[in-house]
């Protein structure tokens, strides 16, 4: 049979206890105590492999939790029990009665994976939990002021992954994390540096989702890290369970591969023979000579000159385009568009970059001969043309088809003010494309309760989608609304994550440690069967492989000697035999389209069908990079009152589909919502900045 | 068997020498288990009870080695089978005693001293017991010192020393007065005590004799001691002074045996190196202070050393060089480094070659500062010429220590001819120092320069021979390597110090010394081992002493060969050998089932038991969790090499564990590698943790030994590992006792420095192998031979070799100087044994300096040698009694098969194992890394390196003039010398196109493919090198070409000097041949001029006449047809490129091919391309004769006219 359907595998992870094998092994113990200082000592007598901190009574009356500490441990069954000190009451629980006792079995896997990786032997040999920790963190990347871990969380059988920052402890503070074994312990004693969470604003610290370039290297990774989660979990404690854990397949519906979506067309297109006003402020020289040196840029961009752009500048925005530099966005020179004044901002603060070489002001990271050719300026050419878009109510940036299909919806934008424990308060925008492209927004603000009688059909729609059973409101990003029906789009924490298990098996048959044995490159190299053009490439190989001094030799120094490109036809066709012969790749060919199933989430996009709910992805659309910084997430769609949600759901994804394939909104890469929705976020913003500038005025007034 | 018979091999020394010329090296590369030792010992007791002039030095590596109570015994019975039995047994004492030295340590002989029997003279003194009381005391502290030479520990034996000398002193005081000598003791007394001592009739002269052999060593016949104290000194009897050893005082003409001469090399430089970095010589200071002396005013300085100083000139000449030095290089000024990364730099001068620890230097004037500055930058103007300063200043030390001892030598005749003989003789060293007080030298310099005295082989240097032309640059040997430390240091902020070590004196030099002087025997298993890092240079030793180096065991008999060949016995008695290596199974360190995946591929016969699961999965998760520390250790991207290295090696010793312990038919097993392993805490544990080593051996021993009555044990061997005082060798016996007696089968971990070599490791066969042993025993067997009741190791694990060289450390630091020389004295000894060039070595050296880890040399004879040699000596630890095991299992690590090269040594060398190991090669048909091919690949090497300097050359040759003057000077180097003589060689080995190779031939064949060649290879499509190819005698036969050539000094013939263009060289010298062969027979036949062309057309085309024509000569001997049109196109594109101001349709080019091509076509001139190209396919015939016709001949005038 010919697997044709391609399958997407995303962070859910599923498994099923195997009672009787858990209870063979381990032992689950609640204890609590009023006096949690007494704890470490009794963990460590144990020894216990993990710990998870359960939540105290909440006294609803008081407010606040009361009651002893109460923590789960983990303890292999094979360890004697200690003695028990006064105040620490240990009860031993099987995996059952805790999953009665609302324990969540993904609190006992997590208790697992502690144990896999912050568990050490001791010098007998005994396995222990030293300085027991709540918290999975693994250590990342460290330096003299920052390190990096990763921690570790199971939900909902959701495995995540998140980056965490952490600085040195200062002074006073005398608890921190230590950083020993790859994992941070929780830890009042200072042997070492001790470490404390950090909340980073502006840089923040990111560990790549993966790359290819060696095995070590994707190890360290998120996808890297997961897989060895699951891998090491099903090592240590394999027998625990009936279902192994692994990551949730799915069939992808609707799969359709990644296209090019290259933006810079359209907008060669409308800016064709369009005059360009830049303004500044005169009196301040920085931003004055960022003005002067991008309407240079502008009147020497070949695209431009050749679109037959021209340029002016001047201290007050013009009706048609600007492009306004400001200091930042407090900036009170900030202008806001009005109907004929198109107005796009950039902060000096982001952009500004003074050349000590040529003592002038330019374009940060402008480097190309050509501006347009600079992501960054192109980027805000877009936002303005959006921006004019909105202001002359007509859809032209996109294509006609993509304005057409967009018509077919109107869109819903959800600007929540109120928090999670106030009464509702909310902002509606709706965007329709008429079908001569034009768009018209409708707002309403939505102040408590909805009121069915007096309620717009607007807001009753509103109340169609907050009223959705099981989903959680909060995490709404917009609806989308068609004669057919109401489909709201949900984020999530889950992701898609390409087969990090094969990738890892072929990373490995890559590996340039790897040995080799001379005779067996030489067999491979002499069976080879080849086009006729291509003996005499054969012939050298062979030459070459014969001069080969070892007997056996790692990948890395064989490529090191040998002279011939990897790029020759002979040289393909030697490394595919010889992974065909010898399961090792002289040179990884992952890239190559024909392991393409690998990477099934992370590319194009496509409908996922997870416990019976209908998720998206929208994955990259340019070919396989040798490293991806981040995950792609999936987003839920639910069909508001269908009867068959997944069959109204495949049907306007399609079109969907085509909305999300426009290379202006994030730059040459598929959007992850409707593209319309960039309009409706840009006039949200619009609508914001002229209200604070109304009412700076009118403070300004009353003054 | 009697063990090798050594008649045999004296007898061939013995013809050899005669009275005036005693001297000669005889090696004996005997292998273990021949019996070499039993014989030696054999033919000296023999010898010494038979004859009375005859004297042996027995001299051993290791101090346990030195056979004491076998050489006794041994005489004792050569003595009673000559002269029946004893009389007493103290008469039996008093005759060993008085036969047999045996030099030790100074602690040693205290020690002896101490627990002594007084005779009745000396116990009646108090003032002996005193101080003996004294030595005791500080005999005791001494030994409680810790090994390491703190300064404390040097105090005590500076205290020791002093103690012992205070006790002779007293032992004198009652000799002198039982002896009635005077005080002082004049020569003639000395003379009487040796007499008495001699005559060994009282109590007191058997005691002296036993205690004090040193009073008439050269009485002994028999001299016991360890190498390094043959190469250092004694004490005298009479006074602190140390005697060397090898002074003829003592040595005399004495033979003297080497046992496992090749691992006193080793020994040697290390001796060598520390007595140069001893004292360190403050470059300025002393200059100044000579300058100071022999600029003063010399009228008040005594008249009978100044006239010997002012013989023939010396004196004033000495005054001129110094004066002149100081001028050249400022050397009155203080020199400060700048701009320095470290406090320590350290530069090298090997021969010509100047190497620095971290960035070049150079020294310029710095005038307003009023001294010279030093640093990383070169200021044109005001240079001083650091680099030929150093090498200046280098020769000129060395040669003033010359001339101080030249003039000492003369000052001593002087004075001695005046004094009396019996008299004391002044002695060279305080003459030395008479004169330095001449010249006003300070008391630290006097030491400085006697010191230098010291090291410097002022004795041997006319030993060595001058090297003749031809033969390899023996730099090393000729000049030595100076080190030049640059110190900045706060004590003295305003100059940098410069100080230097000069290292002169090479083990090779000594061992020759030794030689010329009386017959020396170096015995070894693999002496014939071809390595000049853990041997000597033997080709350097053969080519100073000719056939005085002999093989000993050449044309030995086949019939003793084969009594030798344990090999054959093993086959003949079914004991096998099986090789494994650690490369053919591979597991992933980190996946976490590598054990899993261990154990089942090794013993795949295993079944787990379910509750054997358990203990599998803490294995798993144990080396997972130490995996991966490894890693977290090492995060760095360039540490990632050392964390798979570092894995890899647990993983090929957890191996050969599982092949110890999965099968409880081997006894007993070796594991050897290149690091100890390491206990807590040390630095780098986790590299080789003996924790974690430890673990896992026990794990897999529950895993795989659940039904043996004794789990195995694994046993680390090493001084480290010992809590009390116990002996290396206490461990093994203890550990040995595990399967003789206790039947528990044992591992023995350890590095190859430790047990790789010189131990025995056979042990008494217990029950776990009784009747399960082969008898290998030769036929002729003594059954008493307690060999019989011993059994070999069943197995060994070799791990990778790693130390072969010394590593350039990475820093300059006073600590590490040591090793740096260490690493330049190999670099150079390499070099000296052109297995690298200078070229090599500064490449080399200039990565290590900016911090590139440069590519060790591993492709060299002697890395080969020296690996292969780690590789034997450990393997001999496997073949020392008369039993084996049925089956010997040999496990290789990593690359260990790769260099191991036995192609030189005969079958009955080998043992089983290393024969194994051998037929494994030759089975897979290995290209084992024999001298011969490691030759053909550093000359293809070296080719390469021609070729992409030319490639560069060629490449900028209309752009740049420098460029095209070097490559014009190259070529014209090649004609002048395509057989360079050594000295020629040498003048252009730094540069890349000078690669010449290294082989005394005047042709040979290479096979190309591309711009790759290859040596060595008989087959078809090979081309030749010669100057026949060349056409070089058919260009000479043309009348005046001889002359020519004469007169340009152009090389007419090719001389087998040793060296030889390479290929490409090669391709050069045929380009540039054709040029000037052709531009001479043109302008001799057509009367036209040629000239080249201009800078910016630079070797477009050969010549250009003055009607732009341009002529391009070839020198093709084989017909070039299908790349004709090619060449065509290739003529027209050179032509386009030209830049010139005549018109395109006008230029010429006239393409001329000197000598007929074989083969039988026959070519004519043409003219193509609209009368712009013409070719001419021959100017000469293959005899030399002119080859066109008279109209071909004015057809070319014509053209060459513009006709």
């Amino acid at each position: 049979m010919v697997d044709n359907v391609p399958v997407a595998l995303t962070n859910l992870v599923d498994y099923e206890f195997n009672e009787v094998g858990f209870n063979q092994r381990l032992r689950l113990i609640l204890v609590e105590t009023d006096h949690p200082g007494k704890l470490p000592s009794w963990f460590d007598a144990c020894p216990v492999l993990a710990i998870h901190k359960l939540a105290k009574q909440y006294d609803a009356q008081a407010g606040k939790a009361i009651g002893p500490s109460r923590y789960l441990a983990l303890m292999a069954k094979s360890q004697p029990i200690p003695q028990e000190i006064t105040g620490v009451h240990p009860k031993i629980v099987t995996l059952q009665q805790a999953i009665q006792q609302k324990i969540t079995p993904d609190t006992i896997v997590m208790l697992m994976l502690k144990a896999v990786k912050q568990c050490q032997f001791d010098d007998q040999l005994v396995l222990r939990n030293q300085r027991a920790t709540d918290r999975l963190l693994l250590v990342h990347r460290q330096t003299e002021k920052t390190l990096v871990a990763v921690e570790v969380d199971l939900k909902d059988h959701i495995l995540q992954l998140r980056t965490r920052t952490f600085k040195p402890v200062v002074a006073p503070q005398k608890m921190g994390f230590l950083a020993s074994d790859g994992c941070l312990r929780w830890s009042a004693m200072a042997p070492g540096q001790l470490w404390d969470q950090h909340h980073v604003h502006g840089r923040k610290n990111t560990i790549d989702f993966f790359t290819l370039r060696t095995l070590a290297d994707f190890a360290q990774t998120k996808v890297g890290l997961q897989n060895a989660l699951l891998k090491d979990l099903k090592q240590a404690y394999g027998d625990c369970f009936c279902q192994l854990p692994h990551f949730h397949a799915s069939e992808v519906m609707a799969y359709s591969p990644k296209t090019r979506v290259p933006a810079i067309k359209q907008v060669m297109a409308l800016l064709k023979g369009q005059s360009l006003h830049f303004v500044g402020d005169a009196g301040e020289p920085h931003v004055w000579a960022l003005v002067a040196h991008l309407a240079d840029r502008v009147q020497t961009s070949p695209q431009l000159v050749q679109a037959g752009v021209t340029v002016s500048v001047g201290e007050r925005a013009v009706a048609g385009l600007n492009l306004q530099v400001v200091l930042d966005e407090q900036d009170p020179r900030y202008q806001v568009g009005r109907n004929d004044q198109v107005i796009q901002h950039l902060t000096f603060e982001k952009f500004g970059d003074f050349d000590a070489d040529k003592q002038q002001y330019q374009w940060q990271g402008d480097q190309q001969a050509d501006l347009m050719a600079n992501n960054q300026f192109l980027m805000t050419v877009v936002q303005l043309l959006v921006k004019r878009d909105i202001s002359a109510g007509k859809l032209r940036l996109p294509t006609a088809v993509k304005a057409d299909t967009a018509g077919h919806f109107k869109y819903l934008f959800f600007n929540r003010l109120s928090k999670r424990a106030e009464p509702l308060n909310l902002v509606v925008t709706r965007l329709t494309i008429t079908p001569d492209q034009r768009v018209i927004f409708e707002e309403t603000h939505i102040q408590g309760e909805i009121n069915d009688s007096t309620a717009t059909e607007l807001q009753q729609t509103v109340k169609r989608i907050l009223a959705a059973t099981g989903e959680n409101p909060y995490l709404l990003q917009g609806a989308i609304q068609s004669q057919s029906g109401l489909f709201a789009i949900y984020g999530t924490d889950l992701i898609t994550v390409p087969d990090a298990e094969k990738i890892t098996s072929q990373l490995h048959s890559a590996s340039e440690e790897n040995l080799v044995s001379r005779q067996n490159l030489l067999t491979v190299a002499q069976g080879l069967v080849i086009d006729q053009k291509h003996v005499s490439q054969q012939q050298q190989l062979i030459a070459e492989l014969t001069q080969l001094r070892k007997t056996e030799l790692t990948i890395r120094e064989l490529r090191m000697t040998l002279k011939l490109s990897w790029k020759l036809n002979a040289m393909k066709a030697f490394n595919a035999a010889f992974h065909q012969a010898q399961g090792q790749w002289l040179k990884l060919p992952i890239r190559q389209k024909a392991f393409e199933a690998y990477w099934t989430g992370t590319c194009g996009m496509g409908l996922l069908e997870l416990n019976g709910d209908t998720y998206y992805f929208i994955g990259r659309n340019n070919p396989l990079e040798a490293q991806q910084k981040r995950a792609i997430p999936l987003k839920k769609i639910v069909a508001i009152g269908s009867l068959q949600p997944k069959a109204d759901v495949c049907e306007i994804f399609h079109e969907l589909e085509s909305l999300m394939q426009v290379g202006f909104v994030r730059l040459n890469q598929y959007t992850v919502i409707p593209f319309p929705f960039k309009y409706l976020r840009e006039y949200t913003d619009l609508r914001r900045h002229r209200t604070n500038q109304i009412k700076g005025a009118s403070a300004a007034n009353t003054d | 068997m009697t063990g090798l018979d050594f008649s045999a091999i004296f007898g061939k020394a013995q013809r050899l020498t005669t009275a005036d010329d005693p001297g000669c090296l005889v090696t004996v590369p005997a292998p273990t288990g021949s019996g070499k030792t039993y014989g030696i010992i054999h033919y000296i007791s023999q010898t010494v009870v038979n004859t009375t002039d005859r004297r042996f030095f027995f001299v051993t590596v290791k101090k346990n080695n030195l056979h004491i109570a076998d050489f006794r015994a041994a005489v004792a019975h050569e003595f009673e089978q000559k002269n029946g039995p004893f009389k007493t047994s103290a008469a039996r004492e008093a005759y060993l005693n008085r036969t047999i030295a045996v030099l030790h340590a100074l602690e040693e002989i205290t020690g002896e001293v101490i627990t002594s029997q007084f005779p009745a003279e000396l116990s009646a003194s108090e003032k002996v017991k005193q101080a003996l009381g004294n030595l005791q005391t500080y005999h005791e502290r001494y030994n409680q010192q810790p090994e390491k030479q703190s300064l404390a520990g040097r105090n005590d034996f500076q205290n020791l020393k002093l103690a012992y000398t205070t006790f002779k002193r007293e032992v004198i005081k009652i000799l002198r007065r039982t002896l009635m000598l005077s005080d002082p003791l004049t020569k003639a007394d000395k003379v009487t005590l040796e007499e008495y001592v001699n005559a060994d009739e009282t109590d007191l002269a058997h005691y002296l004799n036993q205690y004090f052999p040193e009073i008439n060593l050269k009485k002994y016949q028999l001299v016991l001691l360890t190498w390094a104290k043959f190469v250092r000194t004694f004490p005298s009897f009479y006074s602190q002074r140390s005697i060397p050893v090898t002074a003829t005082s003592c040595l005399g003409n004495a033979t003297v045996i080497l046992d496992e001469v090749d691992e006193m090399k080793s020994q040697l430089v290390d001796k060598i190196i520390d007595d140069a970095t001893k004292v360190p010589l403050d470059f300025l200071s002393l200059f100044r202070e000579i300058r100071s002396g022999v600029n003063n005013l010399q009228k008040k300085r005594p008249e009978d050393v100044m006239s010997v100083l002012r013989q023939r000139g010396k004196f004033g000449q000495l005054k001129k060089r110094v004066n002149h030095l100081a001028a050249q290089y400022e050397l009155t000024e203080d020199y400060k480094t700048i701009d320095a990364m470290t406090t320590t730099n350290f530069i090298f001068n090997l021969d010509s070659l100047t190497i620095s620890s971290s960035h070049g230097w150079w020294s310029h004037r710095d005038l307003p500062g009023r001294r010279v500055v030093l640093s990383g930058q070169r200021v044109v103007t005001n240079d001083l010429k650091f680099y030929q300063m150093i090498q200046r200043m280098s020769q000129f030390f060395s040669s003033f220590i010359h001339l101080l001892v030249e003039w000492a030598g003369k000052y001593c005749q002087q004075v001695n001819a005046q004094r009396l003989v019996i008299e004391n003789q002044l002695e060279l060293e305080d003459a030395i120092a008479t004169i330095c007080d001449c010249l006003w030298l300070s008391v630290d310099s006097k030491k400085l320069v006697l010191g230098m005295y010291h090291q410097a082989p002022l004795k041997y240097r006319k030993t060595v021979k001058p090297t003749t032309d031809g033969q390899c640059g023996r730099y090393l040997q000729r000049n030595g390597l100076q080190l030049i430390a640059l110190t900045d240091s706060d004590a003295h902020l305003n100059r940098t110090k410069i100080s230097a070590a000069l290292v002169q004196e090479t083990p090779e030099k000594f061992l020759i010394h030794l030689a010329k002087r009386g017959v020396v025997v170096g015995m070894s298993a693999t002496v014939k081992v071809d390595t000049v890092i853990n041997n000597f240079d033997f080709n350097f030793i053969r080519e100073q002493l000719g056939d005085r180096l002999i093989d000993g065991l050449a044309d030995l008999p086949i019939s003793v060969q084969k009594q030798f060949d344990t090999s054959q016995r093993c086959r003949a008695n079914g004991a096998k050998v099986i090789v494994k290596e650690t490369a053919k199974v591979q597991v992933s360190a980190e996946s976490g089932e590598c054990m899993r995946q261990l154990i089942h591929e090794l013993c795949p016969e295993v079944a787990l038991g379910p509750e054997q699961l358990g203990q599998l999965r803490t294995l798993e998760m144990l080396v997972k969790q130490k995996m991966r520390e490894i890693y977290s250790t090492y995060p760095s991207k360039g540490e990632r090499q050392l964390v798979s290295f570092v894995q890899q090696r647990y993983l090929d010793l957890f191996m050969s564990f599982i092949c110890f312990l999965g099968f409880s038919d081997k006894t007993t097993f070796l594991g050897l590698q290149s690091v100890l392993p390491k206990v807590k805490g040390e630095e780098n544990e986790i590299q080789m943790s003996l924790n974690f080593v430890t673990q896992v051996f026990k794990l897999l021993s529950q895993l795989l030994c659940t039904d043996e009555p004794h789990q195995p044990q694994l046993r680390p061997i090493a001084k480290k590992f010992t809590t009390d005082e116990q002996l290396v060798d206490d461990q093994i016996t203890a550990a040995l006792k595990l399967p003789s007696k206790e039947e528990t089968r044992v591992y023995l971990l350890s590095s190859y420095a430790t047990l790789g070599v010189g131990q025995n490791l056979q042990h008494n066969i217990g029950t776990l192998e009784a009747g399960k042993t082969v008898d290998i025993s030769p036929a002729d067997a003594n059954s008493n031979d307690p060999r019989r009741q011993m059994v070999d190791l069943a197995g060994i694990y070799l791990g990778r070799v790693t130390n072969i060289f010394t590593l350039v450390p990475q820093v300059a630091t006073e600590k590490s100087k040591a090793q740096w020389i260490r690493a330049c004295y190999e670099l150079l000894s390499l070099a000296d044994n052109s297995e690298v060039s200078l070229l090599d070595i500064s490449k080399y050296a200039k990565k290590q300096s900016l911090g590139i880890p440069a590519k060790q040399f591993r492709n060299t004879i002697s890395y080969v040698g020296a690996h292969t040699q780690v590789i034997l000596q450990a393997l001999g630890r496997m073949d020392r009694s008369f039993n084996k095991l049925p089956e010997t299992l040999v496990i290789l690590g990593a690359d260990v098969r790769n260099y191991f090269n036995v192609s030189m040594l005969a079958d009955y060398q080998l043992g089983p194992e290393a024969q194994a190991i051998r037929n494994l090669q030759r089975e897979a048909a290995d290209s084992v890394q024999t001298s011969e091919k490691i030759q053909f690949e550093r000359w293809s090497n070296r080719t390469l390196e021609t070729q992409h300097a030319v490639n560069e050359m060629a490449g900028q040759l209309q752009k740049d003039t420098k460029t095209a003057n070097r490559y014009q000077d190259f070529r014209e180097h090649l004609l002048c010398q395509p057989t360079p003589t050594f000295d020629q060689y040498h003048q252009w080995e730094k540069k890349p196109e000078g690669a010449y190779l290294d082989s005394e031939v005047s042709q040979y064949q290479v096979a190309r493919s591309g711009e790759n060649f290859t040596f060595g290879t008989d087959s078809r499509g090979t081309e030749e090198v010669s100057a026949e190819t060349a056409g070089l005698p058919t260009l000479l036969k043309y009348p005046g070409m001889q002359a020519y050539f004469d007169s340009q000094g152009w090389a007419t013939t090719w001389e087998k000097t040793g060296f030889i263009v390479n290929p490409v060289q090669f391709d050069n010298y045929l380009g540039i041949l054709g040029e000037v062969a052709g531009k001479f027979i043109l302008e001799d036949r057509w009367s036209v001029k040629l000239r080249t062309l201009s800078a910016d057309n630079h070797e477009l085309f050969d010549f250009q006449t003055a009607d732009h024509v341009y002529l391009d000569f070839k020198n093709w001997r084989h017909p070039h047809n299908q790349s004709a049109i090619a060449e065509r196109r290739h003529v027209q594109d050179k032509l386009n490129r030209l830049t010139d101001a005549q018109e395109l349709h006008s230029r010429r080019v006239l393409i001329v091919n000197l000598i007929e091509t074989t083969g039988t076509q026959k070519f004519v001139p043409k003219i193509t391309r609209n009368g712009q190209i013409m070719e001419v396919p021959q100017l000469l015939d293959a005899q030399g004769k002119f080859a066109l016709t008279p109209e071909q001949e004015k057809m070319m005038g014509d053209f060459l006219n513009g006709r």
